[in-house]
């Protein structure tokens, strides 16, 4: 793993629920097309936060990048391929000769600001997040009962128990199981992907060839599944298990995430009213 | 008083084929029977069927993998074929790192204990009491899979021996352990006897065999390679027959600048002809150093040099000079059969290619089958008639011996002395002490 995301991973600072929660607060109202008044103070908020929660400027910065050249590719075939409905009105000159309608650059702008600041939200809130605890937080969550008195903050209630009725019990514990081990194996398969590399260079495999990795890659993966999988039989993994570890929320995550909630609740009215 | 824990056999266990080829069968001709906190050894060539049994015992096949069982298996008086749910029933696999299932140390070596549903206070001693046995404490915060092969294989270990299992099933548990680790193991094992019921599969035979209290031998396979002739023909074809030498001088090596030296002001010397082994504990930087030695990676201090009749190679051309042998042969598979595997790059004819192969792999040997559906120990022999078939002058092997039985050791002995007389300069990594005292002319002990 770099050093740099195991780093980010030894400061957490928060749950892993506060960083979901306060993502989504800024990803909602992007999804439903709200202005940047309502969402603007989120993203904002959010960055800093992820800043505080140990994300590197330069990390940021990285991936702000990348992000970049992804909405680009989208602004780009939105000026190219604009829906039939925008095509009429003021029509303006770019570049060299490049005429585009002024109500599709509008939307492609807005599209390309939209899908940039989602990708930089989503990448970065997965940087500053423990995945592990998160899934075993779910995991270890013992049904509605478990969680009575435990989960005040309402909307963070409502998002448990929209998940656990997606999963119950068994299928829960399985399934979030599953899910470890697969996150757990994505180091293995880069390992795995640089052995692999490093064989390839040393038997003279062309640089064009190189894309013979992804079979050998392939044969891994399958085999590594199917061990996994044996494993958590092997290792007894049942229904009932038990957590010796708590991976709940403190009172100070559930009163940060209270408090987060009931400002996204005003703000969000004001923001509509306000346009 | 009957204390018969487990009996089985006799037994035919049948795998399908999905490839069209022939069904694989495992049979046990005999009746066994295991009594409680008896420690059995299961021996026999690699591919024999010992893997298949444990998973038998475990109530992996027939409930979890596909097998067709015919015969008899109890513990404890319930049929393991018809019925499941063998909880207290622990398996340990070869490949220690497709066990881990959490991110931590410490959630890795409680796991079991919580699927058993242990009291808290039983599992923070059980946790106290193994972790200071396998010597986890300094890593138990660490990401579990960050950890080398060896400390890996001690956490399975620990969270198994932690759940107070009815059966602990072992496959070749010491395969990842270093000599130190490993005779620390078996000391453990000696003092564990008597109290648990342990099915053990090892391959260091004589080390094994004056803990036990009794031997399943399982019979060879149909090919008898025991008695075969070792020959090694076209191992002196297409080398280059050029003199190497290779030097680090006081290299010092560390991944990131937050950790200490992994290496520091590290020496050694080389050249054509000579066997260096590289020994040490787990997680003492073997592969690093042998990364170095291949030029895949730079030192941050100190000098390397590959020198080829006396002249200098430039490092990024290192790779052109030497054959890296991994320590899972899978690793070098990238074709999707035997046949293009050994043509690629290859200058021998198709007759000759044939001949290797048969010689290597049984007469019988489908060339056109992927190289993954190989045994172990078949794949190893692969991965050495690739080594002759690219003919470079320089060798480096981590670990050749792992997980393959007796047979396979002794020809890789006998080819590593073959590769030797061809002038050839050869270095590797192992924990196989036996090995490196019979052929190695350098032994590099690395110390933390």
């Amino acid at each position: 793993m770099d050093p740099h995301i195991h780093a980010i991973y030894l400061q957490n600072k928060f749950h892993p629920m506060v960083i979901v929660m306060v993502s989504l607060m800024a990803i909602i109202p992007i999804i439903v097309q709200g202005g940047f008044l309502w969402w603007g103070p989120f993203v904002a908020a959010d960055l800093l936060l992820f800043l505080y929660a140990g994300l590197q400027v330069k990390t940021l910065l990285k991936i702000a990048l990348f992000v970049f050249f992804l909405s680009f590719t989208v602004l780009f075939l939105n000026l190219l391929y604009p829906a039939q409905e925008l095509r009429s009105g003021e029509t303006l000159e770019l570049f060299w000769s490049f005429t585009v309608y002024k109500s599709v650059l509008e939307a492609s702008l807005l599209n390309f600001f939209r899908i940039f600041v989602l990708s930089l939200i989503s990448a970065s809130s997965t940087l500053v997040m423990n995945l592990d605890k998160l899934i075993l937080y779910y995991a270890s969550s013992k049904g509605d009962e478990g969680s009575k008195g435990k989960v005040r903050a309402t909307f963070l209630k409502g998002f448990i128990v929209y998940t656990k009725s997606m999963f119950k019990g068994w299928e829960r514990i399985k399934s979030s199981y599953v899910l470890l081990a697969a996150l757990n194996s994505i180091f293995l398969l880069r390992e795995e992907s640089e052995r692999i590399s490093m064989v390839m260079k040393f038997r003279g495999v062309p640089f064009y060839r190189r894309h013979l990795l992804l079979f050998p890659l392939l044969v891994f993966a399958i085999k590594h599944s199917q061990r996994a999988a044996l494993a958590l039989i092997a290792r007894g993994l049942s229904s009932d298990k038990v957590f010796y570890f708590d991976y709940s929320l403190s009172a100070y995550d559930q009163k940060l995430l209270l408090f987060l909630q009931s400002f996204f609740i005003l703000w969000s009215v004001l923001a509509i009213l306000l346009s | 008083m009957n204390n018969t824990l487990l009996e089985f056999g006799p037994l035919s266990i049948t795998y399908p084929s999905y490839t069209g080829g022939e069904e694989r069968v495992i049979r046990v001709q005999e009746r066994y029977v295991v009594k409680q906190n008896q420690l059995l050894l299961l021996s026999g060539d690699s591919g024999c069927g010992k893997s298949t049994l444990l998973s038998l015992f475990k109530g992996i096949i027939p409930h979890h993998l596909h097998a067709k069982i015919e015969g008899e298996c109890r513990l404890n008086g319930h049929d393991l074929i018809r019925e499941t749910g063998q909880e207290q029933v622990v398996y340990v696999f070869q490949n220690p790192y497709a066990q881990l299932v959490c991110s931590t140390v410490k959630e890795d070596l409680v796991f079991t204990m919580e699927n058993l549903r242990f009291a808290k206070k039983d599992i923070a001693k059980n946790m106290v009491t193994f972790g200071h046995f396998f010597d986890l404490f300094p890593i138990l915060e660490q990401k579990s899979a960050k950890l080398s092969g060896g400390e890996c294989q001690k956490l399975v270990l620990a969270a198994s021996l932690a759940a107070n299992p009815t059966l602990l099933l072992l496959d070749e548990p010491t395969a990842f352990l270093d000599v130190q680790a490993r005779e620390e193991f078996y000391r453990y094992l000696l003092k564990l006897k008597g109290h648990y019921t342990i099915i053990l599969v090892d391959h260091h035979k004589e080390e094994v065999l004056p803990i036990v209290d009794h031997v399943i031998n399982f019979p060879a396979r149909t090919v008898d390679w025991h008695s075969r002739e070792l020959e090694f023909p076209f191992i002196n074809r297409g080398s280059n027959k050029k003199s190497y030498e290779i030097s680090l001088q006081e290299v010092s090596f560390s991944y990131t600048k937050r950790e200490p030296w992994l290496l520091e002001k590290f020496s050694m010397s080389a050249k054509s002809g000579e066997v260096v082994a590289i020994m040490g504990k787990n997680g003492v930087g073997k592969t690093t150093l042998f990364k170095l030695i291949a030029g895949v990676l730079s030192p941050q201090k100190g000098a390397m040099q590959l020198l080829c009749d006396g002249k200098k190679v430039l490092q990024k051309r290192w790779h052109q000079h030497l054959t890296y042998l991994m320590q899972n042969p899978e690793s070098h598979f990238i074709f999707d059969s035997i046949v293009e595997e050994c043509a690629f790059n290859s200058k021998f004819a198709e007759k000759e290619l044939r001949q290797l192969l048969s010689l290597y792999l049984g007469e019988d040997i489908d060339v056109h089958k992927s190289p993954f559906l190989l045994s172990e120990g078949e794949k190893r022999r692969l991965t050495f008639i690739m080594a002759i078939l690219e003919g470079k002058d320089i060798l480096l092997y981590d670990e050749p011996t792992f997980g393959q039985d007796e047979y396979n050791k002794i020809m890789i002995g006998k080819f590593i002395r073959e590769m030797k007389q061809q002038g050839k300069l050869q270095i590797m990594i192992t924990h196989d002490q036996k090995l490196a005292t019979a052929i190695a002319d350098k032994i590099i002990n690395l110390e933390k």
